[in-house]
């Protein structure tokens, strides 16, 4: 029986992670890399801009989605975002904010489109039905408006309020 | 802790092309730096343009057809486009949105009430082919007639189905218009 062929990922806080080179494949970045180098027995490939708590939810979401594709999420999303994902995802989302955010940026960086769809989705759903104090809180955002140039802003953008 | 503000431009972004317009509207009025990342990305509205006009389906070729030349504008050059003209494309599509939308309602209604009508002309149909089974075998233009009212009410219900089949595609279209 024939092993199946292995790579070794080694995050930026220096924790390695085996993984099937068939898995591993779902991220671009990966694939490009292994495609310029040696057919090594288990090539190590660094990845330096992502921490392990990150890398290791992106190697359970390739894990589990190389042999169940996602399904397209569609834009603008309707509903929320638990509408329209399978359960597995939905549990795979079940995050802190924090761990999130660093998520993104991590299928961002090994280009993982779906992953990143998924991600940039749940956030966007987070942000769906509150008002901008509310959002602020929840992402740490500095209001830096005067109240006259936030009453003017909105003012403007009345017209998207009826779409 | 990193948060939202610490994403790269392009992933929030690719945020907000999730959102609807009327969510667009809370992130704009977020803070300076948002406000300016969404106003000024003609590529984001370019996305937002072809999503909304996705859900609409305008009606009017005029309205398609500037869309469509905007669209093509940005694949050519997005610098050259400013965001004043996506603004006005979205508001002129928000204003056929709702056009739609009362048109399908009037519609909704009208086919609501033609089943209304089918309906009782279907139970009227029944009752009368119920006295007349009651005679049935007493002579054959019974018989007859009989027969011409099963053929009579086949086709009433082929036509209420058929009139179901339409109320349930206005009924999508029509959801297919609720953007939340």
């Amino acid at each position: 029986m024939s092993e199946t062929k292995q790579v070794e990922l080694t995050s930026k806080d220096k924790v390695s992670f085996k993984v099937d080179r068939d898995v591993i494949l779902m991220s671009g970045l990966v694939k490009d890399m292994l495609e310029e180098g040696d057919e090594d027995e288990t090539p190590i490939i660094p990845i330096p801009n992502v921490d392990s708590k990150p890398l290791q939810k992106v190697i359970e979401y390739c894990q589990y989605h190389h042999k169940e594709p996602a399904q397209e999420i569609e834009k603008p999303l309707k509903g929320k975002i638990e509408d329209v994902i399978c359960d597995w995802d939905k549990k795979f989302l079940e995050i802190d904010q924090s761990l999130l955010i660093e998520l993104i940026m991590a299928a961002n960086y090994l280009n993982i489109k779906d992953l990143l769809d998924l991600t940039c989705a749940k956030v966007a759903s987070m942000i769906k039905g509150k008002s901008p104090e509310q959002i602020r809180e929840m992402f740490g955002i500095e209001n830096d408006f005067t109240p006259e140039e936030e009453a003017k802003i909105r003012e403007e953008n009345k017209w998207c309020e009826e779409a | 802790m990193e948060g939202f503000c610490s994403l790269p431009a392009e992933i929030q972004i690719e945020i907000f092309s999730f959102l609807s317009l009327k969510h667009l509207a809370t992130i704009l009025s977020l803070n300076k730096s948002i406000h300016h990342l969404a106003d000024s990305n003609t590529s984001f509205w370019h996305v937002v343009l072809r999503n909304y006009s996705k859900l609409i389906h305008p009606k009017s070729n005029t309205l398609e057809q500037q869309i469509n030349q905007a669209l093509s504008d940005v694949d050519q050059n997005v610098s050259s486009l400013n965001i004043e003209k996506y603004s006005t494309l979205l508001q002129e599509m928000i204003k056929t949105k709702k056009r739609n939308v009362e048109a399908l309602t009037c519609e909704i209604e009208a086919i609501t009430m033609k089943m209304k009508l089918f309906g009782e002309k279907m139970k009227q149909v029944e009752m009368e082919f119920t006295q007349l089974s009651m005679h049935a075998g007493q002579n054959e233009l019974f018989e007859v007639r009989i027969e011409l009212m099963k053929g009579m009410m086949q086709k009433i219900n082929g036509e209420y189905q058929r009139i179901e089949q339409q109320a349930q595609e206005l009924e999508i279209a029509l959801e297919r218009l609720n953007i939340d």
